[in-house]
């Protein structure tokens, strides 16, 4: 693989979409007039326009090159977890999408302000998604060194260091000038490459099978990279093994159904939409987008075994990364190369800039609404770009400076963070009871118990995924979330009964409020939920004394 | 818009929730998302079990190289588009139309 000339092509393509989106940003910034037009673009986005920027913020660096490499090389037990994200698009349509818009509001907190005290569904909205940001985007700027050693052989720290910085900077510098108008054009030009992209790769590779898919599977199957315990590509095992160990592959395939629809960081895009049915409408679309999606990851990922022969794919689960570019080098040389590292770049630049516009969001919301005096517009606006200056620039040196770590290992905790969600989003908008103390159990319990779980798990420590690889204190194998979100479910509950509080009107507000579209902010409505247009009377109202 | 209205927001809110047009609107939203949710999670339950302690099943030969397993992970994407596909009309035909009927009352103020 020539790695030199894959790069230099790979850069000029970066730079010439960093130019590019940089005119996107600034064309966004013309209509930022309000606090709402920075966070929620004005809550003017459209049903296809909210429906292709979910889709692309829901694929990381993970969702296109490792399991292009994971279906490589585990085959069958690949496929069918891949069929688990897709899965979860369910319970997004059916449960929270439309209702979650229909109440409005910026950030979670003000769905469960509704349900609970102010401060402690501020404080509770704040946690999860500034948790959320750290995390996940400590996983993003390592993913950013992934795609410079993959694609383009990038060994030197310095190097690397480099191109981290750089994308953390860009991130930051982007969603200062376009805020979510801008960040929402970008998602949808990111959506468009991947979907030409993986749709160029999976039409070659069928061609070289001049579509003959079975012959594609025997090749696949013949050419597989032997497994220690025998297992072939197409049937069950290489991820469930044997005994004991079957619990580890099945509570990966739980976790990333009740986890990965609910990522906080994404329910930001359901605000954006300019209606309840809009949300309802992107979400089923974006579900829909994705079962082409992971079909053809599953055919590029299994052609890559069948063309390139089982030990030229990523041979381990950390290499895995490999196996696209290298597919890539096969199928069309260092263009295709240089092209599918600066589409990594993008794929994972975008997700940084959606967690952070969801952070300062929340940090400059919530905290707001804690407090009792009302808050400027103006003043809001320029609290938000220096909110995002400020934690953007300290996120992209905390990745920096976490670059020698096996950080991918927090992947599967972000995703137990949108298990503990999950719960309280269930509660917020079905259960009558839930109240305050529900909303703490739920909340800190829930973080509470995935972290301590995680912090004896293998994806700390033991396993050669783990984020100290070196040192072996691991107790179980399976992923958290198996256990943290029946656990956290039951802490919601108990949380509940245990306190006396009750609120049968919160209760009646938010289930009319998000059925109907009652009261849902329209278009460049910026105000807070709990002041809708037929209830003016609420505004001196406790609970909702923020404007 | 509802300024002369007596009632408290809170009252009105917890009068349009107990109203027979809300109850049918949940229970028609119920009748859908209840059976759907069952069939959907039911199913992901078991695809991930029979991999876990029925792989000798999913080896099975269907046609050339692909097996029952393979089949059952394409039934699932099968399952996605068409759920989704159904709830994205149920909730515009059947939904929305109730939903905006419940809205214009309240907004017109003749409850």
């Amino acid at each position: 693989m020539n790695n030199g000339a894959a790069a230099t092509i790979g850069t000029v393509i970066t730079v010439v979409l960093i130019v590019a989106l940089l005119g996107v940003g600034l064309a966004a910034r013309r209509a930022q007039r309000t606090p709402t037009d920075f966070y929620l673009a004005g809550r003017r986005v459209g049903a296809w326009q909210n429906a292709l920027a979910l889709f692309a913020g829901f694929i990381l660096l993970s969702t296109l090159f490792t399991m292009v490499g994971h279906n490589a090389l585990n085959g069958f037990d690949a496929f069918l977890f891949s069929a688990a994200f897709a899965v979860s698009w369910l319970i997004a349509l059916l449960v929270f999408a439309g209702p979650l818009r229909n109440v409005g509001g910026h950030t979670i907190g003000d769905v469960f302000a509704l349900r609970t005290g102010q401060r402690p569904a501020r404080v509770a909205s704040l946690t999860v998604t500034l948790l959320l940001y750290v995390t996940y985007t400590i996983v993003m700027l390592n993913a950013i060194g992934i795609v410079s050693r993959v694609a383009f052989g990038v060994e030197s720290t310095a190097v690397q260091t480099v191109v981290v910085a750089a994308a953390g900077i860009f991130a930051t510098v982007f969603v200062l000038i376009g805020g979510m108008q801008g960040l929402t054009r970008l998602l949808v030009v990111k959506a468009a490459l991947v979907i030409a992209v993986l749709a160029g790769l999976t039409v070659a590779v069928l061609a070289k099978y001049r579509l003959d898919v079975f012959q594609l599977l025997d090749d696949a199957q013949a050419n597989r990279l032997p497994h220690p315990a025998g297992y072939d590509l197409l049937g069950p095992g290489r991820e469930y093994g044997e005994g004991g160990q079957r619990v580890v592959h099945l509570s990966k395939l739980f976790a990333a159904v009740v986890g990965h629809a609910a990522l906080p960081y994404m329910f930001m895009r359901h605000f954006t939409a300019t209606s309840g049915r809009d949300a309802r409408r992107s979400a089923g679309w974006a579900g829909i987008m994705f079962v082409p999606f992971y079909l053809c990851t599953a055919v590029v990922g299994f052609g890559a075994v069948a063309l390139l022969g089982g030990q030229n794919i990523g041979p381990i689960p950390p290499l895995r990364d490999l196996t696209l570019p290298r597919l890539g080098d096969q199928l069309g040389g260092a263009w295709l190369v240089g092209l599918l590292g600066a589409l990594g770049l993008l794929v994972v630049t975008g997700v940084l800039a959606a967690l952070l516009i969801s952070a300062v969001t929340s940090l400059t919301r919530d905290v707001r609404a804690m407090r009792p005096q009302p808050a400027d517009p103006a003043e809001e606006l320029r609290a938000a770009r220096r909110n995002t200056v400020i934690i953007g620039l300290a996120g992209a040196v905390l990745g920096v400076v976490l670059l020698p770590y096996n950080t991918h290992a927090l992947i599967p905790i972000t995703v137990d963070l949108g298990g503990i969600i999950l719960p309280a989003v269930l509660y917020a908008l079905f259960w009558k009871r839930f109240n305050t103390a529900g909303l703490r159990w739920t909340i800190f319990g829930g973080i509470a118990v995935t972290g301590a779980l995680v912090l004896i798990s293998g994806l700390m420590s033991g396993t050669p995924v783990a984020m100290l690889p070196d040192v072996d204190f691991h107790l179980i194998d399976f992923d958290p979330a198996l256990v943290a979100v029946p656990v956290t479910f039951l802490l919601g509950y108990i949380g509940t009964v245990s306190s006396r509080e009750r609120n049968d009107a919160g209760f009646a507000e938010l289930q009319v409020r998000a059925f109907t579209g009652l009261g849902a902010p329209s278009p460049d409505d910026d105000r807070i939920p709990g002041q809708p247009t037929v209830t003016p009377a609420r505004l001196s109202q406790a609970g909702s004394d923020v404007r | 818009m509802g300024t002369s209205n007596s009632l408290s927001d809170g009252e009105r809110f917890v009068a349009i929730h107990d109203s027979t047009r809300f109850t049918a609107l949940r229970h028609q939203y119920r009748r859908f998302a209840a059976p759907a949710s069952v069939v959907f999670i039911g199913w992901w339950v078991l695809a991930s079990l029979l991999g876990a302690y029925a792989p000798g099943f999913y080896r099975q030969t269907v046609i050339a190289s692909v097996n029952v397993g393979m089949l059952v992970v394409l039934g699932t994407f099968v399952l996605v588009l068409v759920i989704a596909a159904m709830y994205l009309r149920y909730a515009r035909t059947q939904l929305d139309p109730a939903a905006d009927q419940i809205r214009a009352d309240a907004e017109g103020g003749t409850r």
